[in-house]
């Protein structure tokens, strides 16, 4: 038998349809005989209600110019800059890996291979992007480099206990070699692929 | 939600304005989302362009595993969240400590709470004090309450979004409702109001 201070544990989760089919009948034998307890629920029902209603999406005109002209500005930047990358990506050697293609494009690849673990949320990972795009134009041939969103693939980052982006890992014959955690100069990552080459 | 993978595939054949339509689409949630996260309009208005601008970049990423909002909303979260580790880092204690029970004892009848009409309680004052009542909470029960109860994603959703457990989302979600309905009980039993249980209880 639950005390009442069990039940309204429960409560919550009652309200979002969380919990099985015979907790659900307990609760509500228990809400009709309980006055204390029905009274708990039915504030915390207002309350998810009221949170639901009471908070507004309005958002101030100055705030919303402000940022349709941000984005008008940087946005149209970044399609120059984007299309540099992937023209750059399509000559040379920059790929887009995923969890499903890590082994074959990087643990089994013919040369060594740079991965660079980002996130488009990041802030740092937008600094050394570039970078990396800029190395793979100069160690084509040499050294794969390719690049892995963390949000998108979680279970490479996992396996190789990747904590904090961007990560820049080096791999050769399936093993890693060394990485670099955090937007660093291109010199400390050219130093790291001069290693392997 | 389904039109969004339409629109998401003519930004990537170049259609900006089919970026600017997704923007006005989401821009109002977005907003208010990093405004109960950050708790500062002038910062809000620099992370919501910075989502925006993420998002516009990350979007060859998106696969599509999740839902437009779900990947949306990732993003904004993560914004804020390392404005203020980085700016107010106080702020941001992952495990801060509620102040509250898991749950008040039942005894406490929040008569005057449920009395109080509905259109009271969603008055400007009433908003406001909901506003108030969530702002009180630690971010990472802020950021469920509002995710969940405000923006109205799924337990699941809001997980994802959270990097969390489903598990963890729930006992959050407890706690910060109970949390916010304390505030609100307290503040309207203060208040003291008299009319009659709302007709639709």
């Amino acid at each position: 038998m639950k005390t009442c201070e069990e039940f309204c544990r429960y409560l919550s989760d009652y309200l979002d349809g969380e919990v099985g089919e015979t907790e659900c009948r307990l609760i509500e034998e228990h809400l009709e005989v309980c006055p204390p307890c029905a009274l708990y629920f039915e504030s915390l029902k207002t309350t998810v209600e009221i949170c639901g209603k009471g908070v507004s999406d309005e958002i101030p005109e100055e705030v919303r110019v402000a940022l349709k002209t941000f984005l008008r500005t940087h946005c149209t930047m970044d399609c120059t800059q984007e299309k540099r990358s992937l023209e750059m990506a399509e000559h040379e050697d920059l790929q887009h890996v995923t969890d499903g293609s890590f082994e074959s494009e990087i643990l089994k690849a013919d040369k060594p291979a740079l991965v660079d673990f980002w996130a488009a949320w990041c802030g740092p990972c937008r600094t050394v992007g570039p970078v990396v795009e800029e190395l793979a134009a100069e160690y084509a041939g040499k050294i794969k480099v390719a690049k892995l969103n963390v949000d998108e693939n979680k279970e490479t980052p996992s396996r190789y206990g990747v904590r904090g982006i961007p990560t820049l890992m080096l791999f050769k014959d399936g093993q890693v070699v060394d990485q670099i955690v955090g937007a660093v100069p291109k010199s400390r990552i050219k130093e790291l692929l001069d290693k392997v080459c | 939600m389904d039109d969004d993978f339409e629109t998401i595939e003519r930004i990537r054949q170049g259609d900006y304005e089919a970026f600017e339509k997704l923007v006005e689409k989401y821009q109002g949630r977005v907003y208010r989302h990093l405004r109960k996260l950050v708790k500062d309009n002038h910062h809000s208005q620099d992370l919501l362009q910075e989502t925006f601008l993420s998002a516009y970049k990350g979007l060859r990423g998106f696969s599509g595993a999740s839902s437009f909002s779900t990947w949306l909303f990732r993003i904004a979260t993560n914004t804020a969240l390392m404005f203020l580790r980085k700016n107010r880092p106080e702020t941001v204690e992952y495990d801060d400590h509620l102040g509250v029970e898991d749950v008040s004892p039942p005894v406490l009848a929040p008569a005057e709470f449920l009395s109080t009409p509905l259109e009271i309680l969603l008055s400007n004052e009433g908003r406001k004090k909901i506003e108030q009542a969530i702002d009180g909470l630690p971010v990472m029960y802020r950021s469920v309450i509002v995710l969940r109860d405000v923006e109205g994603f799924s337990l699941e959703e809001v997980s994802r979004i959270l990097d969390s457990s489903v598990a963890a989302v729930k006992s959050r979600l407890h706690r910060a409702r109970n949390s916010v309905r304390e505030a609100l009980t307290g503040y309207y039993a203060e208040k003291g109001f008299s009319a009659g249980r709302r007709a639709s209880r």
